[in-house]
């Protein structure tokens, strides 16, 4: 039934999708996706560029807008996408560091260099044992102390596992960060630079989540999952490190597309999550840095401090 | 089952159409069909693989199964046709549905033969564990709704000492209540 | 129970009502003075709205900075309402009468900006009311939230109960000053005559407000420690933070009480009110408080430096030798243990001068161990901080957040000394009623507080 009317929807979406492009078409190109939104003047005939939640930019005369109505609601999107329990797998062994990652997730949700929604950490847990690349995204918990101490039910646990923030309620109090053990969120601290795109699903699952003053994080790209597709990450990481999936369906993907058993995977990797002993029970798996796909020497630690 | 079946013959002819023009002579095109049954612990799947032209069956092609998951294809077994066409393979009932159906697809694909192009064939079976609903993540605490005894709590101990204030505040209208009095006296 | 001398008695409220309206020239300078002071924090924090919060020094890492500790602070010194109008009082202190309405209006004044500190840190405040109509119950935000209005309004009443008999001599006394004021006191002296139904009426309610309004205050300095016990910090996660914020904010009080009376026993010219005892008997209670404090401290800090755990470890050597070693040691032995040997010596516990110098080294102590509460914790975080932007690993305030975090004090400062202008600072009737007690006695309380060591009456 559901997949039924969601393919309804998304009929009669490109229905008004294909109208909006004739329209749009007409009066001029495909605007540039990173032109600053400052010196747009609210005329009529003004082109936006609005973002299917198919992923594809179009750029349609601005009276068009109205037909872009959101195919989900906000209570879909608080409720998470039906009967899914999206997890990911990162195997250490296969993680040279090269942050190609980071690169995609940046690209997908418009994020500036300085930004990162899914670092990779060099890490050494002492000065005798190997160090090691660690990609940390968000660990979407089980149990997270972030959404636990949310004043206003900003930042939210789904059904499916994702943990999402809504910067339309965002009140930018930063408990969430302080509470956060992953330390994975980030604020917006100044205006962020706003690529000129429009989107019509609720704020929660917006591809561009930068808003001054509210925080923001790794989503585990539930636009993506809602049409079958891999998170940026994942399509992103040519060592096939990432690995994502859905835990009810007991199956997790990487980027050649490979599927394998997740059960089968956690136990022949000999799968451990980071920080157990916290017991916020996240939903990212990692498997040992064991039998490295590259010389473990070459990584240089770099402290902060 | 039927229906499906003849689209995608007519799918293969147009494809046919299509490969045998540009493609090499040698390669023919197959045509899959999935039978699915079970055991006690394993699902089986019984392939038969012919030649579209000829309806014949091909022998020595290797076929793999793949269930279909939601970002991918997870492969579960895999044979190679015997000299009916057919091969048959197992793999275990516990793989979960991926809809509310409880269905899971079985997809067989020949794939990089020498004798039968690309083909695959995809049919549906019943899985042996029920579909997961949505469930409620327990975190009564980091869920969206308060859990009971927290607003019981709550309100009660902020409830009864503002009524101590409003008594107070009740005290306060009483000071001006019996001054009155006294003036009238 | 002799009747007071009517001149007697007229005397004292004369003295008492004498700062009433009437302007100082030194409090007129620090009027000015802070005022220009909250002004350029005014601008300071508009332009802070209008860019961002990244006009200060906080990043992702240190995410909470020289706010959230000022927020700490002002909750802590809140305290001292309590202290003075609950433990005090069931502890049947006669000396704390001149001291009510002082401790009251420094309350008031302080949980004031306790409330608005939250707002000077929030990236949107302009969604402040979300907490209503968005408000989740299970953040302990929520609960700060609602102790800190309660304990405002439990303040508010405190502040007001006491002051009915002083309004109504003020509506019989003050017949020259101008119309709306004496329309004003007369409507909030709500026709008290001074009758025996009214006065035991407003002893009934300012005892059960000050049982009321002890759990009240101790819960807002509790739940405001929760705010970093409840997150899995190194450094905050740790069950102490309750009793360790409650016995810290209780010694800044007690510090700031001091430093107040003292300057109001002079400017206002109170000597004979606010007398060399007060100052030796909050000067015990600051002994008593520093010393529990250090006993905290000595848990706090102690017993994870013995253990040093991963996770503790470079917090710990953050304080104890890295950065921020200068300020740990200086709150540590000038904030508490110094005044602890100073008030410990009764010569000079019994001077003045001495017990206002340890309360300045206890309150300065107080104000930066705030910072260190929030700051270094944030600053050496689980996942070690690798790559980090220039700035983000390190926290030094911006000139712009140190605007606003001096125009908050000074805003503090302000409300207290505006909370003192309208009325008499020390509750005339109390003193009074006490002179009555104790029977027909020469002029000045000095007499009646040494005489009063043992007698305890049921108020």
């Amino acid at each position: 039934m559901t997949t039924q009317n969601k393919d309804n929807n998304r009929r009669n979406f490109l229905k008004s999708s294909a109208t909006a492009i004739a329209t749009g078409l007409v009066g001029g190109s495909i605007i540039n996706s990173f032109v600053s939104c400052k010196d747009k003047n609210k005329t009529e005939g003004e082109k936006m560029n609005v973002l299917t939640h198919d992923g594809k930019l179009v750029a349609i005369d601005k009276s068009q807008m109205a037909n872009f109505k959101p195919h989900i609601s906000d209570e879909d999107v608080r409720k998470g996408i039906p009967g899914k329990k999206f997890v990911m797998v990162i195997d250490l062994a296969k993680c040279d560091g090269c942050g190609k990652c980071t690169k995609a997730c940046n690209k997908m949700h418009y994020l500036p260099t300085n930004k990162a929604w899914l670092s990779v950490v060099d890490m050494q847990d002492s000065s005798e044992t190997a160090p090691y690349y660690f990609p940390k995204p968000c660990m979407h918990c089980d149990n997270p102390p972030c959404t636990k101490v949310c004043p206003v039910g900003a930042t939210f646990k789904r059904e499916d596992g994702i943990v999402a923030i809504d910067n339309t309620r965002c009140v930018g109090c930063r408990f969430c960060m302080a509470a956060c053990p992953y330390s994975v969120r980030l604020f917006n601290w100044l205006e962020p630079e706003k690529p000129n795109i429009v989107e019509t699903t609720p704020a929660a699952e917006h591809v561009f989540q930068s808003k001054k003053g509210c925080v923001e994080k790794c989503d585990f790209c539930p636009h993506m999952a809602r049409e079958g597709k891999l998170p940026a990450c994942v399509t992103g990481c040519p060592m096939n490190a990432i690995w994502f999936g859905d835990a009810n369906e007991d199956a997790v993907t990487c980027y050649d597309g490979t599927t394998t058993k997740l059960s089968q995977l956690l136990q022949d990797g000999a799968a451990y999550r980071f920080m157990e002993e916290l017991g916020t029970e996240p939903s990212v798996y990692y498997l040992p840095p064991t039998n490295r796909s590259y010389d473990a020497k070459e990584i240089k630690i770099e402290n902060a401090e | 089952m039927r229906v499906n079946q003849k689209h995608t013959i007519i799918l293969f002819l147009f494809f046919l159409a299509n490969t045998t023009l540009f493609a090499q002579d040698e390669k023919i095109s197959g045509n899959i069909v999935l039978q699915m049954g079970a055991n006690d612990t394993m699902h089986v799947v019984t392939a038969t693989l012919t030649n579209i032209a000829t309806k014949q069956p091909v022998k020595a092609v290797q076929l793999t199964f793949y269930v279909q998951r939601t970002f991918g294809l997870m492969k579960v077994a895999d044979g190679t046709t015997d000299t009916t066409g057919i091969t048959s393979a197992e793999f275990p009932l516990t793989i979960p549905p991926g809809d509310p159906s409880g269905k899971i697809t079985v997809v067989a694909k020949v794939e990089n033969s020498d004798v039968v192009n690309d083909t695959s064939f995809s049919t549906l079976a019943t899985s042996k564990i029920p579909y997961q609903q949505s469930k409620k993540i327990a975190a009564s605490i980091a869920g969206s709704n308060a859990p009971l005894w927290l607003i019981i709590a709550f309100t009660l101990t902020v409830g009864t000492v503002w009524l101590f204030f409003a008594y107070v505040l009740y005290l306060v209208y009483l000071i001006k209540k019996s001054a009155v009095k006294s003036i009238h006296n | 129970m002799e009747k007071i001398d009517q001149e007697i008695k007229n005397k004292i409220q004369d003295e008492l009502l004498a700062t009433v309206g009437k302007r100082y020239r030194q409090e007129t300078f620090w009027v000015i003075f802070l005022s220009i002071i909250c002004i350029g924090g005014t601008v300071a924090w508009i332009f802070q709205l209008k860019k961002g919060l990244g006009v200060t020094a906080m990043r992702d890492y240190v995410s909470w900075g020289l706010y959230i500790s000022l927020l700490f602070f002002f909750v802590g010194i809140s305290l001292i309402g309590a202290l003075v109008s609950c433990v005090l009082r069931l502890s049947g202190a006669k000396w704390r009468y001149p001291l009510i309405r002082i401790a009251e209006a420094v309350t008031l004044s302080a949980i004031f900006f306790a409330g608005f500190m939250p707002v000077l840190d929030m990236g949107r405040p302009e969604r402040l009311y979300y907490l209503i109509t968005h408000g989740r119950i299970q953040s302990p935000i929520l609960w700060d939230v609602m102790a800190i209005a309660t304990y405002f309004f439990g303040s508010v009443i405190y502040f007001y109960l006491p002051l009915i008999p002083d309004l109504a001599t003020m509506r019989d006394k003050l017949t020259d000053a101008p119309k709306w004021r004496r329309t004003l006191w007369k409507w909030l002296a709500m026709n008290w005559t001074d009758s025996l139904i009214q006065r035991k009426l407003l002893k009934k309610g300012m005892f059960i407000l000050c049982i009321v309004i002890l759990p009240v205050a101790i819960s807002v300095h509790t739940i405001s420690a929760w705010l970093i016990a409840f997150t899995l910090r190194p450094g905050w996660n740790s069950t102490i933070m309750g009793p360790y914020f409650v016995f810290g904010a209780l010694m800044a009080g007690a510090a700031i009480m001091i430093l107040i009376i003292a300057k109001l026993r002079i400017g206002y010219r109170l000597e004979k009110y606010l007398t060399a005892v007060h100052f030796n008997h909050l000067g015990k209670i600051l002994l008593a408080l520093t010393a529990f404090y250090l006993y905290l401290n000595i848990n706090k800090y102690g017993v994870p430096a013995y253990k040093m755990a991963k996770d503790e470890k470079p917090v710990l050597e953050d304080l104890f030798f890295g950065n921020n070693s200068i300020l740990f040691w200086f709150t540590q032995i000038v904030g508490i243990v110094i005044p602890i040997i100073i008030l410990s010596i009764k010569k000079l516990r019994n001077t003045i001068r001495w017990v206002v110098t340890s309360s300045i080294l206890v309150l300065l102590g107080a104000l930066i161990n705030r910072y260190l509460i929030v700051v270094p914790s944030m600053l050496h975080p689980f996942v070690p901080i690798r790559h980090a932007q220039p700035g983000f690993a390190t926290y030094y305030p911006t000139l712009t957040e140190w605007t606003i975090t001096a125009s908050s004090l000074a805003g503090f400062l302000l409300l207290t000394i505006l909370l003192f202008k309208p009325f008499p600072v020390i509750t005339i009737w109390e003193v009074t009623e006490e002179l009555e007690k104790q029977g027909e006695k020469p002029i000045g309380v000095e007499n009646i507080l040494t005489t009063q060591n043992s007698a305890y009456h049921a108020s």
